[in-house]
């Protein structure tokens, strides 16, 4: 949030924050000057619960094609298949990455979609990257990232686990991480590419 | 024993053109297609390989999104966000639980109902997880401060009384709030502040405000920035394809 925003749109942020629906009439009603910047910060929340409902969906596809069905896809796998459908050969990919300011190597692109390189040591611009440059859906990339960085026990259960007890105990969270094996620092690494694939 | 269930004609006739994922045409009439057409082909092609229904899947996401968004807000608008997350993830299972593995055909036939009973049922679930949280909690803290404690679990049981289930009038009205990510920014805007915080266009009145003065743009610029969206926001919902809309 700036701190240029007027009193209005701080009100509407604070609504939003506590769960309750703002009544956008009533704040343009009472902050006029601010209407344009409240109708701003309006649609730039409904695109912003669009990107966190299409994770959601994708993170639940995975869950029930790995769980179910057992046949989750990884990362590398659809990285590859998806250089294969647009006729690309790894130094292409690499040779267009680094036109995008990416300093990568066709030999990395390979070693990628081969699994040798660990998903956490790729910084989250070069993921976002490659989502775009191979026509990967941002969240369905993310949903296999993250299916790949947590255990079999994890995917779906791990994401209400996480909420559901951060929302009540954040020592019992950190306790049934470590429990579970998975480092803490996944968190915060799947935490970061978050916010780089949300960004424009 | 599964449910069988007519198509309606209107998705039936759009299935019936569909084609095959072989052709591009296939591909550009899905994305235009309703969601129960693309659920149909979903299941129709789940054995033709990755890519295939890896872009289906994409298609479908994009489709339901709006979907699950609306019925969560319809069963949960006074929830905080993070419960509703919690509920449009247990949607989510649902929907791809039933699409991938089961044999049902409602969500080919009124999949928006069909999410919307589904969001009732996580909805449920979740605020009565949500009150066994606050009973044990209650029953953890020493007596003389359950007393504190004891309103809140009272609400939260109040609150699993169903919301809205008036399914037909919720479905007959566009969902601008939703509709609005699909649409470009001037667009968005002027939908928001015309449908969302109840604008005029244009008003006599030097001192009240409207979307032309806010926009800082002619009445009928203001007005064709409204159509346009009308139109977004009804393909979005009717899932009409381009040049079929009001």
């Amino acid at each position: 949030m700036s701190e240029d925003q007027g009193p209005g749109v701080r009100r509407y942020w604070e609504l939003v924050r506590q769960g309750v629906e703002p009544d956008l009439p009533a704040l343009v009603r009472a902050h006029p000057e601010e209407a344009a910047q409240l109708a701003g910060a309006d649609v730039a929340r409904s695109r912003s619960e669009t990107a966190a409902t299409r994770r959601l969906l994708w993170e639940a596809r995975q869950h029930v094609l790995a769980q179910a069905l057992g046949s989750g896809d990884t990362v590398g796998e659809t990285l590859k298949r998806q250089r294969f459908a647009l006729g690309l050969a790894p130094e292409q990919v690499a040779q267009r990455a680094r036109d995008a300011g990416q300093d990568l190597l066709g030999k990395t692109i390979e070693n990628l979609e081969s699994g040798r390189i660990p998903l956490s040591n790729v910084p989250p611009p070069t993921w976002k990257l490659l989502a775009d440059l191979l026509h990967v859906d941002r969240w369905h990339l993310w949903a296999l990232i993250k299916s790949q960085l947590s255990s079999p026990r994890t995917g779906l259960a791990f994401t209400r686990m996480e909420r559901g007890t951060k929302r009540l105990d954040r020592g019992a969270f950190v306790e049934g991480v470590s429990a579970r094996g998975a480092p803490a620092d996944v968190d915060d690494y799947l935490e970061n590419l978050r916010r780089v694939l949300e960004s424009d | 024993m599964p449910r069988r269930f007519q198509r309606p004609p209107e998705v039936e006739a759009e299935w019936q053109r569909l084609g095959s994922p072989d052709d591009e045409e296939f591909w550009e009439r899905l994305a235009h297609s309703r969601v129960e057409t693309v659920v149909a082909a979903r299941r129709k092609y789940r054995d033709r390989g990755r890519s295939i229904i890896d872009r289906i899947d994409g298609i479908l996401v994009a489709k339901i999104d709006p979907l699950v968004r609306a019925a969560t807000r319809n069963v949960a608008k006074d929830e905080a966000p993070l419960y509703r997350e919690d509920i449009e993830a247990m949607i989510g299972e649902a929907f791809w639980r039933e699409v991938l593995t089961a044999e049902d055909t409602f969500y080919e036939i009124r999949c928006q109902r069909k999410l919307r009973n589904v969001a009732l049922d996580a909805r449920r679930s979740v605020i009565d997880a949500k009150a066994r949280t606050l009973e044990r909690q209650a029953a953890r803290i020493e007596p003389a401060a359950v007393e504190d404690v004891a309103p809140a679990v009272t609400v939260a049981e109040e609150a699993i009384a169903d919301p809205v289930d008036d399914f037909a009038e919720v479905e007959a009205e566009i969902d601008w709030y939703v509709a609005l990510v699909s649409m470009p920014d001037e667009v968005a805007q002027a939908i928001d502040l015309h449908y969302r915080a109840d604008l005029k266009v244009h008003s006599n009145n030097p001192n009240e405000p409207t979307v032309s003065k806010i926009l800082g743009c002619s009445e009928r610029k203001a007005r064709d920035l409204i159509r346009i969206g009308e139109e977004l926001a009804r393909r979005q919902i009717e899932g009409l394809p381009e040049g079929e809309g009001p």
